[in-house]
């Protein structure tokens, strides 16, 4: 008889939320966009094809070209928000210049009468970014609920519009391509907010979380990501275990104690910081519950073993 | 800390030479009970470990046997645990050791006694836990 006192892990698949946990309750995503210099080159060359259009078409109109200008000027505050609110910035954190400034103030867009494709253009973009201001404000004051709901709708009256008129053969349309350049930098950043949106839904919904394997002791927990977490960064890690009987959900926080390159990915181990002595011996339960299970299944998979049956006949 | 402090019983692998005794500790902190049962079904010789271990082949399903042992009864008797699961221990438990199951339990423990004494009192516990699972479903 001999004592061990390291902890054996276990492979296994179960629902599992992590997520990075240096803002508390606020949801924040890795977002390696931002400090990627292709991806910021991106956005900048937009920006700088937008202005070179926009100086182009103040010379055929320039209402239009104000109003688009204005346009522009609240897109880039919407993505400095964007940005603020996925890693996590709100409140005194979330410093956007002139956000409040734009929010508050009507778009010139507005003032166009809504006649004419050109004007319901630019005052249906205005709607959408109105749509983007709104999930911000969201957002930054923690109304995840809000946030989700707000993010239900799908269909903008700006994508049809611009539908048709790229559908009609109207040779170079300086205004069209503004938009769609305007639109292009949106996307950009909307494909952040889609990611953020997937973890509020995690935090609202626990039968969302994604099954994802994982290397699980009482004392840490191992993972395969894409994500590039920072290095020693504090996670949350939410766990559902138990298959059938006895569900239960576990709410751990941990260190990342290292990060090793797997082919393109990283493997992450993170040790516990928050278990008790108590929750360290339910997770140990759970996790020996879940091996008992993987052996059931195998040997049902298998069937060289009855459970049941005559066999146990003389255990008792 | 006594829930990071799990026994086990080792007879088995006390009985295997030194390199395969460090080879036992490496299976059982490493593989799973489904992955050691599979390795039991399986009866083919990990070749790769052996070598590395420098453990001669004829050991490797005394080997399986014992690290099975060992695992089976590193298995602590919780409230989560059903008769199913438990049974499924107590059955694995009693193969490894070298009984038929439809061996007597007090005839399996009288004859471990001596030589095994985790396993003695793991099967005394789980038998308990077993037992008074099946009262409380009557």
């Amino acid at each position: 008889m001999r004592n061990v006192r390291r902890h054996l892990r276990l492979n296994m698949v179960v629902p599992t939320v992590i997520r990075l946990a240096e803002k508390g309750s606020v949801i924040s995503i890795p977002v390696e966009e931002l400090n990627d210099p292709a991806w910021r080159q991106k956005a900048l060359n937009l920006d700088n094809e937008t202005k070179l259009k926009l100086d182009r078409l103040a010379l055929e109109n320039q209402v239009a070209a104000k109003v688009l200008f204005d346009l522009m000027q609240r897109l880039s505050v919407i993505t400095q928000g964007v940005a603020c609110i996925v890693q996590g910035l709100i409140a005194d954190d979330f410093t956007v210049p002139q956000y409040q400034h734009f929010r508050n103030t009507p778009a010139l867009a507005t003032h166009l009468k809504p006649s004419g494709v050109t004007s319901l253009l630019l005052r249906a973009f205005n709607e959408k970014l109105v749509f983007y201001f709104e999930l911000i404000d969201m957002a930054s004051h923690q109304h995840y609920a809000k946030f989700y709901e707000l993010t239900k709708q799908v269909a903008f009256d700006f994508d049809d519009l611009m539908q048709k008129v790229m559908a009609k053969p109207t040779g170079e349309n300086l205004l069209a391509d503004v938009l769609l350049l305007l639109e292009d930098k949106l996307k950009l950043y909307v494909a952040l907010v889609a990611r953020f949106k997937q973890e509020v839904e995690y935090l609202l919904d626990p039968n969302s979380w994604p099954l994802r394997p994982v290397n699980l002791s009482q004392g840490g927990i191992g993972f395969t990501s894409t994500e590039a977490y920072p290095k020693f960064a504090r996670l949350i890690i939410q766990l559902r275990m138990g298959r059938s009987k006895f569900p239960h959900k576990f709410d751990l926080t941990g260190n990342i104690v290292s990060v090793r390159p797997v082919g393109e990915h990283s493997y992450i181990a993170v040790e516990f910081t928050n278990l008790t002595e108590k929750q360290q011996t339910l997770l140990e339960d759970y996790i020996q519950l879940e091996e008992l299970d993987q052996a059931i299944e195998y040997l049902n998979k298998k069937n060289s073993l009855q459970l049941s049956g005559d066999a146990d006949a003389g255990l008792l | 800390m006594a829930s990071l402090q799990h026994v086990y019983e080792d007879y088995l692998i006390r009985q295997l030479p030194p390199n395969a005794q460090h080879l036992c500790e490496f299976l059982l902190a490493h593989k799973s009970l489904a992955e050691l049962l599979q390795m039991r079904d399986q009866q083919e010789v990990d070749m790769l470990l052996m070598q590395r271990n420098n453990v001669n082949p004829e050991f490797w399903s005394q080997i399986v046997k014992a690290v099975t042992l060992a695992k089976v009864t590193y298995f602590e008797p919780t409230a989560l645990l059903d008769q199913e699961r438990i049974l499924l221990l107590v059955k694995l438990a009693i193969e490894a050791s070298g009984f038929r199951l439809d061996t007597p339990l007090p005839q399996i423990v009288a004859a471990v006694k001596a030589d095994y004494p985790r396993l003695t009192n793991w099967l005394i516990v789980m038998a308990k836990l077993l037992a008074s699972q099946r009262q409380t479903a009557n």
